[in-house]
Order: structure tokens, then C-alpha cells, then sequence
């Protein structure tokens, strides 16, 4: 029993910390800070925890239904910081839009814990429950400007949307237990190197509905239609948490779930192949509509939600050549290592405009902005050319693996596709600071401002941009090291 | 005393699962949404019990008790969020939340 509480311990002290800041927001109802300094301290214990723990072997406990390797350490570490600089980053929006209430912290807590236990859960119930940890406080977080219609479209939206994506995983789940009799992974991993019938047609159908939910969390196209509309409507760092934590959580979770059975199992072929095919026209689409979409945005939000699309697209490249034996999963890690933080910076870049109303940040708030705030051009410039993936940015590296390790397994028509849709949505990219450096500030542009900790956030994440694209090695070499799922 | 196949009770689940979906896709109710949801949640219960007793196991009897407790939280957030939604707009109407579009 003590192993297990070592083993868990930075989970166990996320869970702690959960209840300390409902707590002390219980106690002090009057003001925000204890609740957001508990957040912060469960947040930074949490993370040098898992971090520390980072070298110890994997380890499988509660009978094997979760398994703490490097792998879920370094996500939860992650997924701390994140939560860190949003906790920091979102500090002055909330104020402004007058939601700052202490029960932000906790549920922003609850997210992070159901993250954690999503991308460690090794079997399908676990997996559920964490999925609605997860998903729950984020339904609420998107409606959290509560007098604001837009913000109640989104959290509904987002709810009706992610109960009917629980209820397709669990169905999916019913069918793999049915076909397989276990819902622990490597009982089912087993199971598909003993059958050789391969299309066992029950376990095709659980196995597709539970990919087809997953597909749903990650938003590859045609599955994207509820992102933009709920990215728009939730509070900009909501939607920055939703861009960054729940996107990474759901990739790590949907290529766990791709590699389910042993598609290289005698057998199998047939099933493999459509697999594949499914991934590989699904990548397509995401390319497609995220690149070619994203030139018509206006608005800020939604511009960064088809963003967030092709990037899904170009994952789906990175899960497509882990398909193929003798290829790790490092690619698609290193490419969501580095999407996360040129993100975190743009998102609460965002928060830094004043608000017009209830309409987001639009592309004309940006016009002139050099003048006005040459420093805050920069630093948008930076994060901008990273998500174009532009040379001596993250962005560049990342997308250039991924391009590899998929050349590497013969998919050169794909990685064409690819590299022509990132040159097409570089012009979205560059639009901005297009606008931001020639144009006039437009008459109707929001004033910009942000206090000390958003400024810092964002320069914390250029940083991070700029070294990574620099000197990539330190954190491929370190991501390479991590085994694969099973 | 008539004994039921297990393939009976398979379709059952099935069909009420794809009532529930068809529910969630037509009706524009927000509450009769919610409902559906519960009941595909419920189809999926019923489906993990005979698979359970198909392979003489006690899992799936297991799973359906932490399925129904996620269930309810899941309604309790779902009402919360339509109250919220009631007291901007005055309605429950699906068709009035349309303010998000390209």
C-alpha cells in the first residue's frame, strides 16, 4: 500500500490540493486570493513532484487499470505548468469580466486531476471516468461569464457535445469488453495477439466508436464543428486551457486508444489497412479545412480554433506513422510539447485587450498595434511565426519531425499535402502582423494592456519559444527517451 | 418463466442507444437533450451487464454502478448549465442559442 501512495503521490497531493482550495474559498468568500495562491502552491507541488519522480520505471497499480511511467509524469508535469501560467496569465481577464470567484481555482484543479488520471488510465472504465473528471468542470469553466448568452451557447454546445461523446466512448467500451472480456489494455493488447480472426466484427465496431469519441475530443475534421463555436463563446483563458491541456490530454489518450489492439498480429492485416486508411483520410480533411478556413477568420478565437484543427492534422500524421513498426511515438509528443507553449503565450496574449462588449478579440483590434505597444508586437510576431512554423521557432522543429518520421514510412503524397496547407495557413499567420505593423490603429480597435503576470506569462512562453527552436535537441533528445505505449 | 437470449438484450441496448441518439439530434428541448443523453448512458449499462453475464464475469456489473454515478453528476452540471442559459434567454429552445457563427 505505501508503494501505491509513493507511486501516486503527486496525483494524491493534486487531489489534496483540490479540497484545500475549496476550503479556503469556502472560508475567505469575500476574496479570491487564498483560493488562487492554494491553486498555485497544489499546482507547483504537484508538478516538482511528478518531475522529480521522472526516471522512476513504470509502475502498474489498482490492478493494472493505471500506470505511472515517465510518460504520464512528464504530462502531469505539463499539465501543471500550464495550469501554472493560465492560473498566473488569466489573473487580470477574469477581473476585467468581472468572473473572478474563487470556484474558477478549484474547477481548473479538477480539470488538471482528470487530465492526469486520463492519460495514466489503462483501462477503459478508468478512462470514462476520467474523460468526465476532465470533461465536467470544463463544461462548466466555458460557461463561466454567466450573464453572457454567448458563453451559455458554448458551455451547452459543449455539454451536449461531450455527454453524447462519453455515451459513444462507453458503447464502444461495452462492445470491447463484450468481444474481449476485459477492459484493461493489456489483456485486450493480449487477446489481439491470441485471435487470429482479426475482423472480429464486435470488436471492429467497439474499437472505431471508441476512436470515433476520441476523434470527436481532438476535433479532426469532419468532427470540428462544435470547436470554433465553443473556443469563441468560453472565457479566452478557458479556451486557452481547452486549446493547450484538454487538446494535449485527448491526443495522448486517442493514439493509446489507435494502439489498442496488436495491428501488426498475424491476422490483422485487413483491419490494420482500415485503420490506417481511416486516419490517413481523416488527417487529409484536417488539413484541409483547418488551412483553408482559417484564412476567412475574423475573429481571433475562432481563427486559433481552425488553428487548432490543422494542427490535429498534422498529429494524425504523427499517430499515422506509429502505425507502422519500428516507429515511436516521440514526433508527435515533441510536436505537442511545442504547439503548447507558443499557444499558452497567444491565448493570454488575447486576454490583454480590453473588452468591446462581448465579441472576442477581433483581427481589426490588432491594426497599429506597433505603435501603440511595439514590445506586445513582438512578442505576438514570435508566437505567430512559431504556429507558421517558421525556422528558428519551436514551431519549425516540430513540424519538420513530423514530417520525417512520416516521409520515413512512405507517405511522401501526405507530407506534399501537408507542407502545401502549412504554407497556405501561413498566410492567416501572417496576416496579423501585416496588420499590426502597416496599417493605421483602426478607429474601432481595442486599447491594449496587460498587468506584470500576464506580460511575464507570455514572455515565459517566448522564451520557451525561441530555445526550443534554437536548440531543439535538449527536449528531442529527452522525449525520445520515452518508450511507447504498451 | 421466459428465458431471454443474450443477442435479444443486445439489441435492446443498441436500439435505445440509437433512440437517445436520435433523440439528442431531433428534439430541440434542451431538457429532453438531457434526458437523452441518460438514456444512451443507460443502453450502455444494460449492454455492459449481458456482455457481464455472457463471459460470467462481475465486471461489468461493476462498471454499471460507477456509469449511473457518473451520470448523475453529469446531469447535475447539464441543469446548471440550462438554468444558466434559462435566465439569459427565457427558454430552453436549442433553436434560440444560434449568437456563435462564421
Amino acid at each position: 500500500m505505501n508503494e501505491v501512495i509513493h507511486t501516486l503521490m503527486p496525483w494524491l497531493v493534486l487531489a489534496a490540493g483540490i479540497l484545500l482550495t475549496l476550503l479556503v474559498s469556502v472560508i475567505r468568500v469575500e476574496s479570491k486570493r487564498p483560493a488562487q495562491i492554494s491553486a498555485l502552491l497544489t499546482l507547483v507541488v504537484t508538478g516538482v513532484l511528478s518531475l522529480q519522480a521522472i526516471s522512476l520505471p513504470g509502475e502498474a497499480i489498482f490492478a493494472g487499470s493505471i500506470e505511472v511511467s515517465s510518460l504520464t509524469r512528464i504530462l502531469l508535469a505539463l499539465f501543471s505548468l500550464i495550469g501554472i501560467l493560465f492560473v498566473l496569465g488569466g489573473d487580470r481577464y477574469l477581473g476585467k469580466e468581472r468572473i473572478h470567484l474563487s470556484d474558477y481555482y478549484h474547477l481548473l484543479l479538477i480539470l488538471i486531476l482528470g487530465a492526469g488520471i486520463m492519460v495514466a488510465a489503462k483501462d477503459l472504465v478508468v478512462l470514462f471516468i476520467a474523460l468526465e473528471v476532465m470533461s465536467l468542470p470544463a463544461y462548466t469553466l466555458a460557461g463561466f461569464r454567466r450573464n453572457d448568452s454567448r458563453s451559455n451557447e458554448a458551455a451547452i454546445k459543449y455539454f451536449v457535445l461531450g455527454g453524447a461523446v462519453g455515451a459513444v466512448f462507453l458503447l464502444g467500451s461495452a462492445f470491447i469488453f463484450g468481444a474481449t472480456g476485459s477492459t484493461l489494455f493489456p489483456s485486450i493488447h493480449e487477446w489481439s495477439r491470441q485471435s487470429t480472426t482479426g475482423g472480429n466484427p464486435l470488436f471492429a465496431a467497439g474499437h472505431f466508436l471508441v476512436m470515433v469519441a476520441f476523434l470527436f475530443k481532438v476535433a479532426a475534421a469532419p468532427f470540428h464543428f462544435w470547436k470554433p463555436d465553443v473556443y469563441e463563446g468560453a472565457p479566452t483563458p478557458v479556451t486557452g486551457i481547452m486549446s493547450t491541456l484538454i487538446a494535449v490530454a485527448s491526443f495522448v489518450t486517442l493514439v493509446r486508444l489507435v494502439h489498442l489492439p496488436a495491428l501488426d498480429a498475424s491476422g490483422w492485416e485487413t483491419y490494420a489497412t482500415a485503420v490506417k486508411v481511416t486516419i490517413r483520410s481523416l488527417a487529409v480533411i484536417s488539413l484541409l479545412v483547418g488551412s483553408l478556413v482559417i484564412i476567412t477568420q475574423k475573429n481571433l478565437k475562432r481563427l486559433f480554433a481552425y488553428s487548432s484543427i490543422s494542427q490535429t492534422g498534422y498529429l494524425m500524421l504523427g499517430l499515422l506513422a506509429s502505425l507502422h513498426p519500428g516507429q515511436g511515438i516521440s514526433p508527435v509528443l515533441i510536436y505537442l510539447f511545442g504547439y503548447v507553449f507558443a499557444a499558452v503565450g497567444i491565448f493570454v496574449l488575447m486576454t490583454q485587450s480590453e473588452p468591446r462588449g462581448d465579441t472576442g478579440v477581433e483581427l481589426v483590434d490588432l491594426t497599429g498595434l506597433v505603435k501603440r505597444s511595439p514590445f506586445r508586437t513582438a512578442l505576438w510576431s514570435i508566437l505567430l511565426f512559431s504556429m507558421a512554423g517558421m525556422p528558428f521557432t519551436v514551431g519549425f522543429f516540430t513540424k519538420y519531425l513530423v514530417f520525417l518520421s512520416s516521409v520515413g514510412t512512405g507517405e511522401t503524397p501526405l507530407v506534399v499535402l501537408a507542407a502545401l496547407c502549412a504554407v497556405v495557413s501561413a498566410y492567416a499567420y501572417l496576416r496579423p502582423i501585416g496588420l499590426m505593423v502597416m496599417r493605421d490603429a483602426d478607429p474601432g480597435a481595442a486599447q491594449w494592456g496587460g498587468g506584470f503576470w500576464s506580460q511575464f506569462v507570455v514572455v515565459v512562453s517566448v522564451i520557451a519559444v525561441v530555445f526550443l527552436g534554437l536548440m531543439p535537441n535538449a527536449m528531442i533528445h529527452y522525449l525520445k527517451g520515452i518508450p511507447l505505449i504498451h | 418463466m421466459t428465458a431471454f437470449e443474450p443477442w435479444m438484450l443486445l439489441v435492446v441496448s443498441v436500439l435505445v442507444f440509437c433512440v437517445g441518439l436520435l433523440g439528442l439530434i431531433l428534439r430541440k428541448n434542451l431538457l429532453v437533450m438531457l434526458m437523452s443523453i441518460e438514456l444512451m448512458l443507460n443502453a450502455v449499462n444494460l449492454c455492459f451487464v449481458t456482455f457481464s453475464k455472457m463471459h460470467h464475469l462481475l465486471d461489468g456489473h461493476l462498471t454499471v454502478l460507477f456509469v449511473m454515478t457518473v451520470a448523475a453528476a453529469e446531469s447535475a452540471v447539464g441543469l446548471g448549465l440550462v438554468i444558466a442559459m434559462f435566465r439569459n434567454l427565457r427558454s430552453v429552445d436549442s433553436d434560440q442559442i444560434q449568437l456563435l457563427r462564421d
